[in-house]
């Protein structure tokens, strides 16, 4: 009795793990990283438009490829991004081939010994490696290897809404001086000059940032890369209190400092708003709105005209290669088959990125909002980069929540002080 | 009797199935983590043995302090709406009245519902532009209080606070009522006899006969507004400038954002410890004699 | 029994506070409810009134668009599971603790009791890689079995508490009738442990159900994704389509509220009868 009894006990647990590892394994893909499939991560939701024309790059590519290989490429809301390649690099389950940001964000990743080395391929293939813009692989090469591919290069610039301009007098601001000017006229006639987003800090922080370098250039950014200049330095003060001031003067919408980045789009898409510092990867969004034709962008004029066409800028959408994975000869293929001229010119043409290659393009092709950008991005002198790129989620993210309590009204000084402050502390953590 | 229940063999049945799941995957990790919170690691590259290190660049971590006085002022604020709101509600269901199970169930409602559904809601509520909360303002004509509350650094603890107090009262109130329900009835028919108000009932004798549940549940309150997460996960994300930043946030962002790993060990530590703490705390403020009833 | 004046005054306004109390209790979520089928431009223009006519298109585009279907099947599976075993193991241990005669029966107690002061977030970086090493990462059982595992505290407190007040003389008389422990246990103790039970189920329930952390964290794939994961995603993808994020919201919430209003009453019980012991 006793003994059937235990019997049944253990049928039952046996029975309760079986259908619980059922349920574990049973997922919709068992098949994860067979020889023939070569998987891929990458950051985008269904709201973003260039989604389309990646998976249509991705089933190309499995139909064309010499390796046999069928690429499966799965996309995740940015911040779930970012904890989920965190976690997969921590346990070695890093899918083919992934999206990555440039500088520090690789970093880790590549001195854990997670990311394949490019140089052999770059270098085997020099007509591919010439492709590239000039700075542009460097910006993932780390001592002096290529960790990662850049397909697309992006800055901030200023999206504007012409017909607003047009209708208020107003011409495109060529100083800064001018630029200002344009936010007084338009907050007198009653139109919101600028729209912002405040949750999001590193909206408010790239504003800061090109502000900063167009009082000091590039120079000061490199010099605080390498340790030259401090982050208290008296022009990020300065430029977070340049921006603070516009706030102050109502040159942003109302309450824009608890609205998402989606809800501070709308006001320039819906046409309340007259101009939207962002990056250059909204122009599709901008054009495909409301807004259309009357979209225009310009580069926000220097404070200091000497450092005119300096910007916050980067490259963008670059893809590493798995140290792990069985497929290094298809993985790298695939990457090459995303950088060609061919999807290049699509990616731009269709939804409005800009390749990271020095490519001859058709201009016939272009939106007149992409013509305008395009001629942006050909006329900067210098781009830095995002600091939460170049020191990630460290300093970078500390810089960002400096601006934006500043804008909550704390002292701009004493907020630079205390991110100088984290940025000596955070070095030993 | 003694042959049953006494059996060995049986006993290890009952007890070792779970205990050593509980033991592999509860104990084990509390300890894998006190260790590594000795080290600086990112789990990738070799890790580096650093002592007290990590805990002494916590405690000149402004970020943590901050997270941690959030911590303490979400447990004050916790305790006060679960303890003595909860129990007046509690006391006055407790007496006959109608509609009380109506109450007992609508109270406890919000408890039921997950935090990041909870954390959306309110984000709604709170929202500058179409907010419940600054559209009452407007109607009710102080449209002038109208605030960005989750996006105010100054505010919005406090409203994050203002959810967990709202959440969790009905949890607590149907412990302390679910207590007051155990206490014979005889007790108080012997009070009424006496002429005791209903002040006085409740004062010689609901409050003695519930203490200990009191302290059971205090313990629960602390604890649980110690090891939040979710509200303020989906609330703020830590922001306006770690102005909401919770000890479990921080060690969140320390762990999978900035991969110090070791760093955020330390951190969960360290709530341990406060978790622990407050227990005997409890006990202490709570110390009665054991009373059977 | 006639009311004074005093006692009258007193319970209108036990009544008032109740009554406001349960207001602010009911009307987000029944304001959430009546948004769920507003659009988008009607949230604005109209936060207050009723809907102007009932739409299910936000459900539709929350099930279809959001994957919401696939979330709710992969919690339930999660939380069934986990709490299925977490009470199956927990009762026997509870029953083992306070009813079965061995020296170390209090110390294990405690040992569990400790669990209760746990934060689960100290465990989640050693649990991760545990499951790396196991090859567990990416599956549901690497969220279900640390939640049976912290399921245990709360589960064995409330249990214990139950049993150890149940009268002697019932194993006893089971004994004379030839019945071994097995039998004593799942005949006799479950049984009548039932509002217990219930209990220490419906806490696990809506702690698995509601958890976000362990999926985040453990499951990469989103067709293994639970409904508040989904929920999170949900915010980020459709940052300014609010109608759409409460239809999710209130399909997430639904299920958790059936189960309460169901057992209820057991709820209440089990409380009672057992907690209070504790």
């Amino acid at each position: 009795m006793k003994k059937r009894l235990l019997a049944t006990l253990l049928v039952m647990v046996v029975t309760a793990t079986v259908i619980l590892t059922g349920c574990g394994n049973g997922g919709t893909d068992s098949s994860k990283s067979s020889s023939d499939t070569l998987t891929v991560m990458c950051v985008g939701t269904e709201a973003d438009t260039y989604l389309g024309s990646y998976k249509q790059i991705a089933e190309e590519f499995s139909k064309e490829n010499e390796f046999g290989v069928e690429v499966k490429i799965d996309f995740y809301e940015n911040e779930q991004y970012k904890t989920k390649l965190t976690t997969l690099m921590a346990s070695n389950a890093v899918p083919d081939v992934f999206f990555t940001w440039e500088l520090s964000y690789l970093q880790p990743f590549v001195e854990g010994g997670k990311v394949a080395d490019m140089t052999p391929y770059l270098e085997e293939d020099t007509e591919w490696r010439d492709q590239f813009s000039d700075g542009t692989l460097e910006l993932l090469a780390y001592d002096g290897k290529n960790y990662g591919i850049p397909t697309q290069k992006s800055l901030c610039v200023m999206f504007y809404n012409k017909k607003i301009f047009a209708d208020n007098g107003l011409s495109v601001p060529t100083t800064y001086k001018e630029f200002l000017q344009v936010c007084k006229t338009l907050k007198e006639n009653g139109i919101t000059p600028m729209t912002m987003c405040g949750t999001d800090a590193w909206i408010p922080a790239q504003f800061v940032q090109q502000i900063a370098g167009g009082m000091a250039g590039d120079q000061l950014f490199n010099d605080i890369c390498e340790g030259k200049e401090q982050w208290n330095n008296e022009t990020h003060v300065k430029a977070a209190e340049e921006v603070k001031k516009m706030a102050d003067a109502g040159y942003f919408q109302d309450g824009y400092i608890g609205m998402g980045p989606e809800e501070a789009r709308d006001l320039i898409m819906n046409g309340t708003a007259a101009m939207y510092f962002m990056g250059a990867w909204e122009a599709d969004n901008i054009q495909n709105s409301d807004l259309g034709e009357d979209a225009g962008a310009f580069v926000l004029p220097a404070y200091d005209e000497q450092y005119n066409n300096i910007s916050v800028g980067s490259v963008d959408t670059s893809f590493c290669v798995s140290e792990n994975s069985k497929n290094k000869d298809a993985a790298v293929a695939f990457i090459k088959y995303w950088s060609s001229l061919e999807k290049e010119e699509m990616l731009l043409y269709d939804v409005g990125r800009i390749p990271a290659d020095n490519f001859e393009l058709d201009e016939s092709k272009l939106t007149p909002l992409m013509t305008e950008i395009l001629n942006i991005s050909n006329s900067q002198v210098g781009l830095t980069p995002w600091w939460d790129r170049q020191f990630g989620a460290g300093e970078g993210v500390e810089f960002n929540n400096t601006c934006v309590s500043i804008l909550g009204g704390e002292d701009a000084s004493t907020a630079f002080d205390a991110l100088q402050q984290f940025a000596e502390d955070n070095a030993n953590r | 009797m003694n042959k049953v229940l006494g059996n060995k063999k049986s006993i290890a049945v009952f007890v070792l199935p779970a205990f050593i799941i509980y033991a592999v995957f509860v104990l084990i990790p509390i300890g894998y983590n006190v260790l590594i919170s000795f080290f600086q690691t990112d789990l990738m590259s070799p890790s580096k043995f650093v002592g007290l290190k990590n805990y002494e660049n916590l405690f000149h971590d402004k970020t943590f302090i901050g997270a941690m006085k959030n911590n303490i002022l979400m447990v004050i604020g916790s305790l006060i709406a679960h303890l003595p709101l909860a129990l007046l509600f509690g006391n006055i269901l407790f007496q006959k009245i109608k509609g009380s199970h109506f109450f007992q169930t609508v109270f406890f409602l919000p408890s039921v519902i997950c935090g990041v559904a909870v954390g959306l809601t309110w984000t709604f509520v709170y929202n500058s532009e179409f907010g419940l909360l600054n559209k009452l303002l407007e109607l009710i004509g102080l449209g002038n209080l109208q605030q960005v509350w989750l996006a105010d650094k100054n505010l919005a603890l406090l409203c994050i606070i203002v959810v967990v107090m709202w959440q969790f009262v009905g949890y607590h109130m149907i412990i302390q009522l679910a207590a007051m329900r155990n206490i014979p009835e005889s007790y108080y028919e012997a009070a009424r006899i006496d002429g005791a108000s209903k002040w006085v009932q409740f004062k010689a004798i609901t409050f003695p006969l519930i203490k200990p549940i009191l302290k059971v549940d205090a313990v629960l309150i602390i604890t649980g507004s110690l090891k939040y997460y979710d509200l303020v996960a989906v609330m703020t994300g830590g922001g306006p400038n770690h102005a909401t930043e919770l000890m479990s946030t921080y060690m969140f962002y320390q762990g999978f954002r900035t991969l110090k790993y070791g760093y955020s060990a330390g951190i969960g530590v360290i709530l341990l410890i406060m978790c622990i703490c407050s227990v005997l705390l409890s006990n202490f403020i709570f110390r009665t004699e054991t009373i059977e009833y | 029994m006639k009311l004074s004046v005093k006692d009258k005054f007193f319970l209108v306004l036990k009544y008032v506070a109740l009554g406001i109390f349960a207001i602010i209790c009911l009307y987000p979520i029944v304001w959430l409810a009546l948004s769920s089928f507003k659009t988008n431009a009607e949230l604005y223009v109209n936060p207050w009134g009723l809907p102007e006519n009932i739409g299910w298109e936000n459900y539709i585009q929350a099930i279809t668009e959001g994957h919401v279907l696939q979330y709710f099947i992969n919690s339930v599976i999660i939380a069934v599971s986990a709490v299925t075993v977490a009470v199956l193991l927990s009762s026997m241990v509870s029953y083992a603790i306070t009813r079965m005669r061995w020296k170390l029966s209090k110390l294990t107690l405690n040992i569990f009791l400790l669990g209760m002061m746990i934060p689960v977030y100290a465990m989640v970086v050693p649990l991760f890689s545990m499951f790396n090493k196991m090859g567990l990462l990416n599956t549901h059982l690497a969220v279900i079995i640390p939640h049976i595992a912290i399921a245990f505290p709360m589960a064995i407190f409330i249990m214990s508490g139950f049993m150890g007040a149940l009268p002697k003389e019932m194993e006893e008389a089971a004994v004379m009738d030839g019945c071994n422990i097995y039998q004593i246990f799942f005949r006799i103790i479950m049984p009548i442990s039932r509002s217990s039970i219930v209990t220490v189920a419906v806490v696990t329930f809506i702690n698995v159900w509601n958890d976000l952390l362990f999926p985040q964290i453990f499951l990469t794939d989103s067709s293994k994704m639970t409904l508040p994961v989904g929920l999170t995603e949900f915010q980020g993808q459709y940052t300014t389509n609010y109608v759409v994020q409460i239809a999710a919201v209130i399909i997430t919430i639904v299920p958790s509220i059936i189960v309460y209003i169901w057992l209820h009453k057991h709820i209440m019980e089990g409380m009672v009868s057992g907690a209070v012991k504790g």
